[in-house]
């Protein structure tokens, strides 16, 4: 496909499906499945909240790092017609 | 305790009424500031707008409901929907919104039908998109009658709090146009916030302390904290439908529009994203599972809230029905809003055949929002329609998702073609519907759900007769 994100959007978008597919861990049974308690908290909520808010940080990053510098450039091919 | 409740929420019906008469005079007779607010909203009100739409009876009411009933594998998907969804706003709708202002557009159909070139492609659209927000109108009124009803036990019916609601609806959103609808976003965001945090604290001083309530919930249901091995189908299903299909939900693909600048709207992601998180999706979790440790099963999970508040904090239900009322008005009257969009500029103006003035596209849509307004109330009122919350929800957001696949012709590939585009439109809705109605009986890989059967099929043939029919240029 054309108009692949270039340079930090292709970072962020890694960053982003990594912490994606450590979301799946647990649900593909490969690790943190259990109900057994981790300070007090349950492994697989643990782990996903863990995840999630990571995700939010990668928000907040994004927006200081990406997408604040973004107006004008990487586009979709139909925007730079 | 009945009468104030009701006080509450008619001081609350008359502050949203006051805030629409005065967006009334502000606005403009022009469909685009209608519609759009002229796109100049910048990014606290667009990110308190986000938010408050997010925060709808599904995220009040049916979430922490659905975390009591499976727990743990609601979170995957709901956690996705609050937080992995603002990212996916940002790399789709910062496309959306820069092309909506290059070509003045208000539905999403306006942005397809002009890349496809096709009026083929509008009416599909725009057919998708109505039936894409009645499941999502019909929960808002569904979860503010369930809420009276318990709140009230009994004394006000389930048919008074929709017929209530929707009467408020109609009235501040016919006045103000979006405009009403922002303002009262920014004060409906207020009172969610501050409700969803004493509901989560109810819950922890109820289960006895974070520790020793997530121990007796995993002694009362260990399998509601783990995946059920080999059955990721559905937490995936979920996932696809409410990552991807609800960014696309008309009133959500909307707001890309309304934002005055990338800046706002990438700001206003940040907030709402943030905000959803802190106070949508760590809350509704703490409610719904630590109450599976001192809440005994109940026949209705979507009651789980009311049942919390009127059990454990008797003294603030008046303001948890007033919250359900916000939650669910600020949701519907922005969804209200685009759908009128949607039939007055992509179903009336091509039968027309004429382009409407400002001033009959504003009157045909308020025509619209009343007649689509009494049909939500009849279909709220039938038996068939007061199911799970999330689950009704998942219909409407399984349909939006049906235009993932044709956007990516105008965001993302330029050899999408209109073959494409109009097989993609056609196969999808129809895939969908013979799987949910079982006409075909078919099991399918890992359990997947109709609507990620439907999406693989749509993108097939999209790339498929995109490839075939390559004399045939979008634009």
């Amino acid at each position: 496909m054309e108009n692949l994100p270039s340079g930090r959007n292709r970072a962020l978008l890694c960053c982003y499906l990594v912490i994606s597919a450590c979301c799946f861990l647990p649900a593909l049974g490969i690790a943190f499945n259990s109900p057994e308690l981790i300070l007090g908290i349950p492994m697989s909520v643990l782990w996903l909240t863990g995840c999630f808010v990571a995700l939010a940080a990668l928000t907040v990053a994004g927006y200081i790092l990406v997408f604040r510098h973004w107006s004008g450039d990487d586009c979709s091919p139909r925007d730079s017609r | 305790m009945t009468t104030i409740i009701v006080t509450f929420v008619i001081l609350y019906l008359v502050a949203g009424l006051c805030l629409g008469v005065f967006a009334m005079k502000r606005s403009q007779d022009s469909g685009e500031d209608y519609f759009v607010a002229k796109r100049s909203v910048s990014w606290i009100p667009l990110g308190l707008t986000l938010f408050a739409t997010w925060m709808s009876t599904f995220a009040f009411i049916g979430s922490p409901g659905f975390y009591y009933k499976i727990g743990v594998r609601w979170f995957l998907p709901h956690g996705f929907l609050v937080v992995g969804s603002p990212l996916l706003l940002w790399f789709i709708g910062r496309h959306i919104w820069r092309q909506g202002r290059e070509h003045g557009y208000i539905t999403p159909a306006d942005l397809l039908a002009d890349f496809y070139k096709s009026h083929t492609v509008r009416l599909i659209v725009a057919c998708i998109c109505i039936l894409a927000l009645i499941p999502y109108c019909l929960i808002q009124l569904v979860g503010i009658g369930k809420v009276l009803e318990v709140a009230t036990h009994g004394a006000l019916p389930y048919v008074y709090g929709v017929v209530l609601s929707a009467v408020g609806i109609a009235v501040y959103t016919y006045l103000g146009g979006v405009r009403a609808i922002i303002w009262t976003d920014a004060l409906q965001a207020v009172v969610f916030g501050l409700l969803m945090l004493v509901g989560a604290t109810v819950a922890v001083k109820a289960a006895g302390g974070l520790a020793g309530g997530f121990k007796s919930a995993t002694l009362v249901r260990p399998e509601a904290f783990t995946f059920a091995p080999g059955k990721v189908g559905s937490p995936l299903t979920l996932l696809v439908i409410w990552s991807f299909g609800y960014v696309l939900l008309p009133h959500m693909w909307q707001r890309a529009y309304m934002a005055k600048s990338e800046e706002s709207l990438s700001r206003s992601i940040v907030l709402g994203s943030v905000l959803a998180l802190a106070l949508i999706c760590i809350p509704s979790l703490l409610m719904g599972t630590l109450g599976i440790g001192f809440m005994s099963d109940l026949p209705d999970t979507d009651q789980f809230v009311p049942t919390l508040y009127r059990t454990f904090l008797p003294a603030a239900l008046p303001l948890l029905v007033v919250a359900t009322f916000a939650a669910g008005m600020s949701t519907v009257d922005s969804q209200l809003l685009s759908a009128a969009s949607v039939v007055v500029r992509d179903i009336a103006q091509p039968l027309a055949k004429q382009r409407f003035t400002p001033h009959i596209e504003r009157k045909l849509g308020r025509v619209f929002m009343l007649t689509f307004v009494s049909l939500l109330v009849a279909l709220a009122v039938s038996p068939d329609s007061q199911g799970s919350i999330i689950l009704l929800a998942s219909k409407g957001t399984g349909i939006a998702l049906l235009l993932l696949v044709p956007l990516c012709g105008p965001l993302f590939w330029t050899r999408a073609t209109r073959a494409g585009g109009i097989a993609s439109l056609l196969v999808g809705p129809a895939a969908l519907l013979i799987l949910e109605a079982n006409l075909i009986k078919m099991h399918l890989p890992f359990g997947v759900g109709a609507p990620v059967a439907a999406l693989v099929l749509q993108a097939v043939f999209f790339v498929g007769c995109s490839l075939v029919f390559r004399k045939d240029p979008s634009s």
